[in-house]
Formats: C-alpha cells, structure tokens, sequence
C-alpha cells in the first residue's frame, strides 16, 4: 500500500516535471495530435489540441483525467470490497463481531480506515503535482491542485462504498469487486464519450465522473455542490451497507 | 441457580438446508456442558445463532437472561468466544491481534491473556502467521479466556493442542468452573469432553438426541463382563438372558457386553462356580456411536 502510493507520488513528479520539456515541442505535439480522432483526446481529457498545453490541460490529460480517478478508484475498491467481504471470506469476520460491537459500528470503522487511506493516496496526489509543478515553476494554483485532489478522493470514496455496500449485503468479494469496478467503466466511458456522442451526453451528468471533473477543478477549485453529490452518493452506499450488513446471517 | 444458556424451539435453516430444528437448552452457570454430536449435526449453527452471528428462522436464545440481537452487545461482553474454524489475522503477531481485541473489548489492559499465554506456553510475539496450527488455536483460546469472561463458548477447542497442552486447557476448564463461571465446549468426540463436563447434550441431524449427566451416561453405557468359571460352561445358558448381549464362551470362560442390570447375568451365573469377575470400563464411545448412527433410544 505505501509503495503503492509512494510510486503514484514519484510518477507525478516525473509527469508534472516533464511539463517544461513538453510546452518546448509543442509545435510538434500539435501536428500529431491532429492527426488523433477526437475520441481518443476525449478519453485522456483533451477537448482540444490547444488545451493540452496550458498548465491545468497538461495535468489533466497526463494525471487527472485519467491516472488519479483511477488510482483513488482502484484503492477505494479494493478497500471497500475487503472491509467486509473480505474479512468474512477470511473468516476472520466471526472473531470480530463475536465482540461486543454493533454490525453499524464496524461498518463505520471500516469507512474510516478506507476513507484515511483515499485521504493518504489524495494528499499523496497532492503532493506529487505540487512538488513537479513547483520544480518547473508551472503557472497552477497550488488550492485549486488541493480541489482537484480531494475531488479525486470523493470519486474513490464513492466507488469504495459501492464496493462496500456489496460486499456487506453478499459477503462476497468477489462479486464486490466486479460490481463496483463494472459500474466505475461503464461510468468512465460515459463521461469519456459524452462530449462527442450525442447520446450520451444527457447520460453524463448521471455518473460519478461528472461531478468529479466537469468544472475542471484545476481551473475553478472545488465545486461545492458537485462534491456534496459525491459526498451523498457515498452516504447512501454507508446506508445501504449498514442496513444490508445488520439483516443477514454471517457465513462461516 | 441462574440458567447462563437458555433456548427454546431454536431453529435455524439455511434455505431449504437444514440447521438445527427445535433446539430447547437450558445450561446452568458455572456448569461445564459438553456439547456433543457427528460433523454437520447443528453444533456450530447453534453456537453461532447464540453469538447473533446467525439469525434463528425461529425460536428464541437467552445468554445469561440477555436477548442475542436486542441485547447483542451486552450479551457478547460476557462471552468468550473460540470459533469452530479460527481465521486469524496473520498479519499481526498475537501482542497486536489481542490488542486489538482488548480495544473493541473496551480493556484497559490485556487482562488475562499473558498469563493464559504462558501456561499454554505461547510466544505471543511471534507473527501470527507464521504459528503452526497448535499456536494458532492457543492464540484462539487466549483471546476467549483473556477477558475473564462469564460465560466461554469453545467450539471444538482442543483441536491441533498437543497432549500436554490438552492438560492445561482441562484446568483453565476446571478454574473457570471453581469460579462459577460457565463452560459450553462442543466436540465430535466424546474423549474431548469426558473428563471435564458435568452434563453432556447430543445433538444428530440438528435435533438434541439426549441431555444428561455424564454418570448416567456412563450407568447406562454396554461394558464388557468376563467370567471365570472353575469348569467350561455352555453357551447357550447365557445367550437368552436380558440386557445381555454379544456373548462369547473360551473354554471356561464367558465374555459378554451388558447393558443396563447385571442381575439376570449374575444370577445364572452363580448356578455355576464363578471364580472371578472381570468387569472392564464402561464403554461411552459405544454408547455415544449408537446416539450418532440413531440407535439408542432417547428416553
């Protein structure tokens, strides 16, 4: 796990402080990237060639557009479906709530421990970017760069929760993990589609993505409303793991 | 005498699946009851529903008055609890997994277990996944004892513990019981039990077979008779007889096994000039087998 996040911390830095060497191509860049269809710029974040180059642009399409949302994701998911599912799958689940605690207050303690690990991977984000854009003096406010980090930690608690809330009516990890990662590609490829199917677009305020990325947090910092969405829909996951989780019978 | 154990009707089925069907249970504090029946026979499904780990489809549990789910907190700070199938967390060596433990416990410190520890003779700073499964169950048994607890539930507790580690687990049993603490363990073997429970229940196909005291049992247990007679004897003065049974003749002497009054044997045999009497221990496991395969009668 501290390697995990350690390495996505040295990769931003790298990425970020690439950004310098990047720009001085970027006649280059340009000529190829028009040769690229559009809907494969829209899938690292890209509307248009010119965005790519201007700070927030740049990290979105090498970081934040991609490579955070699914770092939080992978790790919201994969904590989520071992809190429960996991721990019963063990065994270990028995030991735990032979003890005098509520199903609830395990649910609760299992959301605090995903959540401060999300928390750790987004300060980790954080401070990656920071340090690169720092090191090549790039033009990014440094609150907006903390907005999009912990929009990217909402996305992951919100998958996290998934993961949790099927884990906890199931008891299989399994089935948690494929759930919430499915729900999280299908959401991913809406919001990636979205600008250039028409279709879709009406479908693109419905998942996740929309609420993490659709005001660029890079350029206007943290969306107030657009984080109370993510916050809710994590909420409703805790509700529903918490009300599955106190019905059921554990297994052995 | 306060009842620490009580259900009534408790049944539980896992769908269509039997577990265990009108249960009725009564278990006396400070009373050391061994819970006895053949693998898949309810005894964990009925150890599990007293935890509020299972949910009855009906019937109603008490732990010392206390209600499984309404009271489940209350009900579990009294129990220590050794699961049927221990998963530890191997990560952890066994200082950090009792803890932990001792944390959700709301302990201030880790009670007994560093005593229960070393009398078992466990090294509590080893990791946990690196103990064979004899330390590992030692881990279990602390954590169940480590809280002094009222009440202690031992699913199957002596598997994997060597001999002498068997010694001592009986006289953690027997202190609980000199404490007025209660002791519920289950076995599928009767020699697990034998010699430290009071009462012993048999359960076969999810319904109790039998509650008693282990002294009845044992009164009403076949033995095996051998008399020696001073000239051969003829078999058939002995094959009829009541309560007798499987009855072979070697010259002058008679073996048979008897169940229940020798009264009828020694009366025949005393037409005879009997020169000794060879009555070997009363067998349990026999008795016990005829229980699991459904042979013995209830009454």
């Amino acid at each position: 796990m501290i390697w995990w996040i350690a390495g996505s911390i040295g990769y931003l830095v790298a990425i970020t402080a690439t950004y310098t060497f990047f720009v001085q191509q970027q006649s280059a860049y340009e000529s190829l990237l028009a040769d690229y269809p559009d809907a494969l710029l829209a899938m690292f974040g890209v509307e248009s060639g010119a965005a790519l180059f201007s700070p927030d642009g740049y990290l979105t399409s090498q970081a934040f557009g991609w490579l955070v949302p699914l770092l939080t994701l992978a790790l919201g998911i994969g904590v989520g479906a071992a809190a429960v599912a996991g721990e019963e799958e063990a065994g270990t689940m028995d030991l735990l709530l032979a003890l005098p605690v509520t199903r609830t207050y395990v649910i609760l303690q299992k959301l605090g421990a995903m959540f401060v690990l999300v928390l750790l991977l987004g300060i980790g984000v954080f401070t990656g970017t920071a340090v690169g854009a720092v090191a090549v003096d790039m033009d990014i406010s440094m609150v907006n760069l903390a907005a999009a980090s912990f929009s990217g930690v909402l996305l992951g608690m919100v998958f996290g929760t998934l993961a949790l809330a099927v884990g906890a009516a199931t008891g299989k990890r399994g089935l948690s993990l494929g759930v919430a990662s499915g729900v999280a590609l299908v959401a991913f490829l809406i919001q990636t589609l979205a600008p250039i199917v028409d279709w879709l677009e009406a479908a693109h305020p419905l998942t996740p993505f929309y609420y993490y990325g659709d005001h660029q947090p890079l350029v206007n910092g943290l969306h107030w409303g657009h984080a109370g969405v993510l916050i809710g829909l994590s909420a409703f996951f805790v509700l529903v793991a918490t009300f599955t989780f106190r019905r059921r019978d554990i297994s052995v | 005498m306060t009842v620490a154990i009580h259900t009534e009707g408790l049944t539980k089925f896992y769908g269509k699946e039997r577990g265990i069907v009108d249960l009725d249970l009564d278990v006396d504090q400070g009373e050391v009851f061994g819970y006895l029946g053949p693998n898949g026979a309810g005894k964990t499904t009925t150890i599990r529903l007293l935890l509020d780990l299972l949910r009855p489809t009906r019937g109603t549990s008490r732990v010392l008055g206390k209600h499984p789910y309404f009271d489940g907190v209350g009900v579990r700070s009294d129990i220590g609890y050794l699961p049927g199938e221990l998963a530890l967390y191997g990560n952890l060596s066994g200082v950090q997994m009792l803890t932990y433990i001792a944390n959700l416990r709301k302990m201030n410190d880790l009670g007994d277990a560093p005593q229960v520890a070393e009398r078992l003779e466990l090294d509590l700073s080893r990791q946990i996944g690196d103990l064979s499964s004899g330390n590992k169950q030692k881990v279990g048994l602390v954590q169940a004892f480590m809280h002094h607890p009222k009440v202690l539930i031992l699913d199957e507790p002596t598997g994997g513990l060597d001999p002498l580690m068997q010694q001592e687990f009986y006289r953690l049993v027997h202190e609980a019981k000199e404490d007025g603490r209660t002791v519920f363990l289950s076995s599928h073997v009767l020699s697990e039990v034998e010699r430290i429970a009071d009462r012993v229940g048999i359960i076969r196909e999810g319904k109790m077979v039998v509650v008693e005291e282990l002294d009845t049992l044992k009164a009403r247990a076949p033995r095996r008779l051998d008399l020696h007679f001073a000239s051969p004897i003829p078999a058939a003065a002995f094959e009829a007889l009541p309560n007798v049974e499987d009855v072979s003749v070697d010259d002058a002497v008679v073996s048979c096994r008897v169940v229940g009054s020798v009264h009828e044997l020694i009366k025949t045999a005393a037409r005879f000039e009997v020169t000794n009497v060879v009555s070997h221990e009363a067998d349990l496991e026999e008795l016990f087998l005829q229980y699991y395969r459904g042979e013995a009668d209830a009454s």
